[in-house]
């Protein structure tokens, strides 16, 4: 799966994720940020990530998560490893 | 890594050594009953110190913490330790268990100088350290036995929030979350 697909996906997530502005979601990108760009609350980026392994079918650890930014190339590097290591 | 825990329940476990507060700061004295998929009761009986100069009640926010010790730290730390196979303190070298955010509190009655929260804490999402938690205060006559009621409580009637007739509700919260995270970014 490529990169590009990957952010396809995490954007359907957030385009499912209610506190989430659709809005903002026109040009997500790399470098986009979750908190600061997106506005996503903090409590709800673990639930972004939950979803993640249930759509890319990818299982984390807690310990993957502890080091996770709030950049969405950050996550995209956590479920590319993850599908990489499958 | 050699197993360094044999945990399986906080109940027997004291406040102290399960928290990662110091004495000044625990607002737990013990675990009463706990299901780790499902929830925890700890009780804390209002000292001198901590009705002092609040007309003699214990404080809401304080009530908050202490329902915060029970569930997003102590039942959220027992979780990482049972995965980890390792103790509190080993825990708590490397991560520390913090608010995040609080949905709902309501309060309804009081706890004063003397009397004992009981704190029914459900844990109602789990995932990545992260632990959302809903439930309520009670407070129950003196002379209850509150220990020997919870060594036959169970998870059925712990979903089911059933308690004695005696019990008085002090207070309710909603969606109150918190997680671990790495010391380094405290």
């Amino acid at each position: 799966m490529t990169r590009e697909e990957i952010l396809k996906g995490l954007i359907e997530i957030l385009e499912n994720t209610p506190q989430v502005d659709s809005k903002k979601l026109k040009n997500v990108t790399e470098k986009t940020d979750f908190l600061t760009d997106l506005e996503v609350p903090s409590t709800e980026l673990i639930n972004v990530i939950a979803k993640a392994e249930n759509k890319f079918d990818v299982e984390f650890d807690d310990d993957d998560i502890d080091d996770l930014g709030s950049s969405v190339s950050g996550t995209i590097d956590l479920i590319e490893a993850a599908l990489n290591n499958q | 890594m050699m197993k360094t825990n044999n945990l399986t329940s906080l109940v027997g476990l004291s406040p102290n050594a399960v928290l990662p507060h110091g004495p000044s700061k625990v607002y737990l004295d013990a675990f009463l009953w706990h299901d780790p998929k499902v929830g925890v009761v700890a009780i804390y009986t209002a000292r001198e110190k901590d009705t002092l100069d609040h007309f003699g009640v214990f404080r809401g926010a304080d009530q908050i913490e202490a329902f915060g010790q029970a569930s997003v730290v102590a039942g959220n730390a027992f979780i990482s330790c049972v995965k980890k196979e390792i103790g509190f303190s080993e825990l708590y070298e490397k991560y520390n268990f913090v608010f995040m955010s609080m949905g709902q509190a309501i309060c309804k009655s009081f706890i004063k100088l003397g009397d004992t929260a009981i704190m029914h804490a459900h844990f109602d999402d789990y995932k990545f350290r992260q632990m959302t938690s809903s439930g309520k205060i009670y407070k129950a006559p003196k002379e209850f036995d509150l220990e020997t009621y919870y060594k036959t409580y169970s998870a059925a009637k712990f979903k089911k929030e059933e308690v004695p007739t005696s019990y008085i509700e002090v207070s309710e919260f909603k969606d109150l979350k918190g997680r671990g995270i790495k010391n380094s970014l405290i």
